[in-house]
């Protein structure tokens, strides 16, 4: 990778952005799949518009996949390696970055599963 | 010579005692109402909240009784629905939470090398809000107008038409006023967590108790204030007539979902500080690093998003749409991969150790159990088909008790255990503790699993009796000698508490040879906790300080006022000094004019005024720059 020293790029607002966004942007994603979706199931039995529970799922999993794609960005620059315990800037960077990279996977994972009964399910069943 | 002796050794006892005049809190009985240093204000957050755990076993022992036998009139039924719905806002409000957040506010700052919490007055105003307001509801009860709707008071059952009389008007008022208890405690911490670390602890060196307090503290600044604003709008349901919760011009189904979009997270910022604990317990006992510490954190913080998306799982027979309840299948089923994640871990770092059976293990190994047995019927219920069969039955009063008494009083008792020594300067007895663990464990199954099938059997919750031909007698009389048994256990812990006291072993600094700060100084800790903030040189300190000769500390904090380091967010690097404030009796005298203003809302429109002009005056009282005054004529002259 291009990047210069990680400990500098880790102590500026850049690289820290993107590892708080690593961390949070996929749980952001889930949370906007479940309220919006859950919202929208009357909505949706009244209009026949299933496909905006779709288009709703596709937005917040391109959402949990721009985190994930920070946190792995930022774990390439820590160094790709398993966290260690050290005090250091690239330590704590790589921690925070992997942590990013799996949150954003399971995050990925619940909103599949919340996306999955709309395959089988009428939105007017009660 | 531990890290704390050697810095006894080679300091001046002059700045000893510099020191300790300028952090004391005040003796004696007036100046009692003015401590606001941490250790004292989570010591009557901890002492309080057992207080009223005994309350809420006493009720629960009542109950019971009323339902050994059928058709039993030990209680009438409005007695009974009273003492349920007391028992239940005792162990979820002016139980689990407070203590969960007494250790939390005792511990913390130990553990992260300071001197106290970020905001001393307001953790002293916490406390007395929420004794107020337990002292409050139970004085309900005994005057015999405790609210007899359950812990949830769902309306239309709660509202003025159908529950007429102050009981609920006292439940709605009390509830919001106590959750500014928890609310300013979270902040605290979240702040104390964030900018109070000693030096060296970074992020990825923070100890597991410290994570998954700032995971619970984040959800009780989520989830608290919903239930603060629904509880208000039923206050004024029935106060000026309001429909926010009225079938047809409200929607009682909208109280259902404030009330769970609190209520479910809940569980969860009881829950998980008892991971927390279970951490630091094993680490101790096993002596060796935990297995899997960033999948550990990653579990916390998980179950911390994840639980505020699984509210409506107690509302499927409400009947909502199959797909909406759907999603909720979905979220409360993925929830098991963290708890699973974090069960192997600890599993992991136990395999192939020679851990201490010591007490605090004990209740973390029965914890295991009986958690495993609560997350099994907790997926069970996830499912709507399932739930649905056993909705408002024994089956559930079984799931929550083995999740909330497995998965945080088991913990809890274990931490007791482990912190007590610290809290006290004496251990407790291990004969005592044992005895007390096998009989809480045997008394809690004998007591509560028989309930699955109860429940199964068709048994609905919340029925002060039951007739006898539906035979459930013979099983109910089991489960009422054996919460008994489950009683004596606990009690047992208590004798224990009491007897180790005087009658204890002295316990020195860390009796456990643990890791994390805590034990870095005096038990019980003298009123500033440490000397010298210590630096950290790894995820695990104390056994860090022993590898090394010398042990870096940090100086230039003045020794001659209260004064706390601050260090960054993520690094740990020291930023700047922070002066304290010092004893004093506004926090007292705030939280009783609030007090004033929410309870008197009960009897007469008039006192919100009253409590406000009050609350004013204090908070005048209370931010009066009297110190920086007198600071400026020091510097003057």
């Amino acid at each position: 990778m291009e990047h210069r020293d990680p400990a500098d790029y880790f102590m500026h607002p850049k690289g820290i952005a993107a590892l708080w966004a690593g961390l949070l942007m996929a749980p952001l994603a889930w949370s906007l799949h479940l309220g919006i979706g859950y919202a929208l199931v009357d909505w949706l039995c009244e209009s026949g518009h299933g496909m905006i529970y779709h288009l709703l799922t596709l937005a917040t999993l391109l959402i949990a996949a721009g985190g994930l794609y920070l946190a792995w960005h930022s774990w390439r620059i820590a160094g790709p390696q398993w966290p260690d315990s050290g005090g250091d800037p690239v330590s704590r960077s790589r921690f925070m970055a992997l942590s990013g990279l799996m949150l954003s996977g399971f995050f990925t994972l619940v909103i599949i599963a919340q996306w999955l009964p709309a395959l089988f399910l009428d939105p007017c069943a009660k | 010579m531990t890290s704390h002796e050697r810095i006894q050794a080679i300091d001046s006892s002059e700045e000893i005692r510099l020191l300790t005049e300028v952090w004391r809190s005040p003796p004696g009985f007036f100046g009692w109402f003015t401590h606001v240093n941490q250790t004292s204000v989570g010591k009557r957050f901890i002492i309080t909240g057992f207080v009223f755990f005994i309350l809420g076993g006493v009720l629960a022992l009542l109950m019971r009784l009323q339902l050994a036998t059928p058709e039993n009139e030990f209680l009438n039924p409005d007695l009974y629905n009273q003492i349920f719905t007391m028992h239940g806002i005792t162990m979820m409000f002016l139980f689990a939470v407070p203590i969960m957040e007494g250790f939390a506010i005792y511990i913390i700052p130990l553990m992260l090398g300071t001197r106290d919490m970020s905001f001393p007055r307001l953790n002293a105003f916490g406390y007395y809000v929420y004794l107020i307001a337990g002292a409050a509801m139970y004085l309900s009860l005994f005057l015999g107008m405790a609210p007899a709707v359950g812990w949830f008071a769902y309306p239309p059952l709660a509202d003025a038409k159908h529950s007429p009389g102050m009981g609920v008007d006292f439940y709605a008022t009390v509830v919001t006023f106590m959750e500014i208890s928890a609310l300013v405690a979270a902040v605290e911490l979240i702040v104390t967590i964030f900018k109070q670390r000693a030096p060296g602890m970074s992020l990825n060196r923070m100890p597991l108790f410290v994570w998954s307090i700032l995971v619970m503290s984040f959800m009780i600044v989520f989830a608290m204030p919903p239930l603060m604003v629904t509880s208000i709008m039923l206050a004024l349901d029935r106060t000026v007539g309001a429909h926010f919760f009225t079938p047809g011009s409200g929607d009682p189904l909208l109280w259902q979902h404030l009330f769970w979009f609190f209520g479910h997270p809940e569980v969860y910022i009881i829950f998980v500080p008892a991971l927390g604990m279970i951490s630091s317990i094993i680490i101790t006992f096993t002596r060796r690093p935990i297995f899997g510490y960033t999948a550990l954190v990653l579990s916390l913080v998980a179950t911390g998003f994840i639980g505020f998306g699984l509210w409506v799982h107690h509302m499927y027979t409400t009947g909502l749409p199959h797909l909406a309840a759907n999603f909720f299948t979905a979220a409360s089923s993925m929830i098991a991969i963290p708890s699973g994640v974090q069960v192997f871990c600890w599993l992991a770092s136990l395999w192939g150790t020679r851990p201490r059976f010591a007490t605090p293990l004990l209740y973390v190994l029965g914890f295991f159990f009986i958690f495993v047995i609560g997350g099994l019927s907790g997926v069970m219920v996830a499912s709507v088909p399932f739930d649905t069969q056993v909705h408002d039955t024994y089956f559930l009063v079984a799931h929550f008790h083995y999740v909330l008494i497995g998965g945080a009083v088991f913990p809890l008792f274990g931490g007791l255990y482990y912190w007590y020594p610290k809290l006290t300067g004496r251990l407790m007895s291990e004969g005592l503790g044992k005895a007390s663990f096998w009989l809480t464990f045997i008394g809690f199954n004998l007591t509560f699993f028989p309930m699955h099938y109860l429940g199964l059997q068709g048994m609905p919750r919340r029925v002060y009796t039951y007739l006898e031909p539906l035979g459930w007698g013979d099983l109910n009389l089991f489960v009422s000698l054996s919460s008994g048994l489950l009683a004596v256990g606990f009690l047992a812990t208590f004798v224990n508490v009491f007897r180790s006291l005087k009658r204890g072993r002295p316990a020195g600094d860390n009796p456990w040879d643990a890791d994390s700060l805590e034990w870095g100084t005096a038990s019980p800790p003298p009123p500033y906790n440490f000397r010298y903030i210590p630096v950290v040189m790894g995820r695990y300190p104390l056994w860090e300080h022993l590898k090394n000769q010398e042990v870096p500390v940090v100086t230039g904090i003045r020794s001659d006022r209260r004064e706390l380091l601050v260090t960054s967010l993520l690094d740990a690097h020291p930023e700047s000094r922070s002066k304290m404030p010092g004893p004093t009796v506004w926090p007292l005298l705030l939280a009783l004019a609030v007090g004033i203003g929410f309870g008197g809302f009960i009897f007469h429109n008039i006192f919100p005024v009253v409590g406000f002009i009050l609350s004013f005056i204090a908070i005048v009282g209370w931010f009066w720059p009297r110190q920086l005054a007198r600071e400026a004529r020091e510097e003057s002259s």
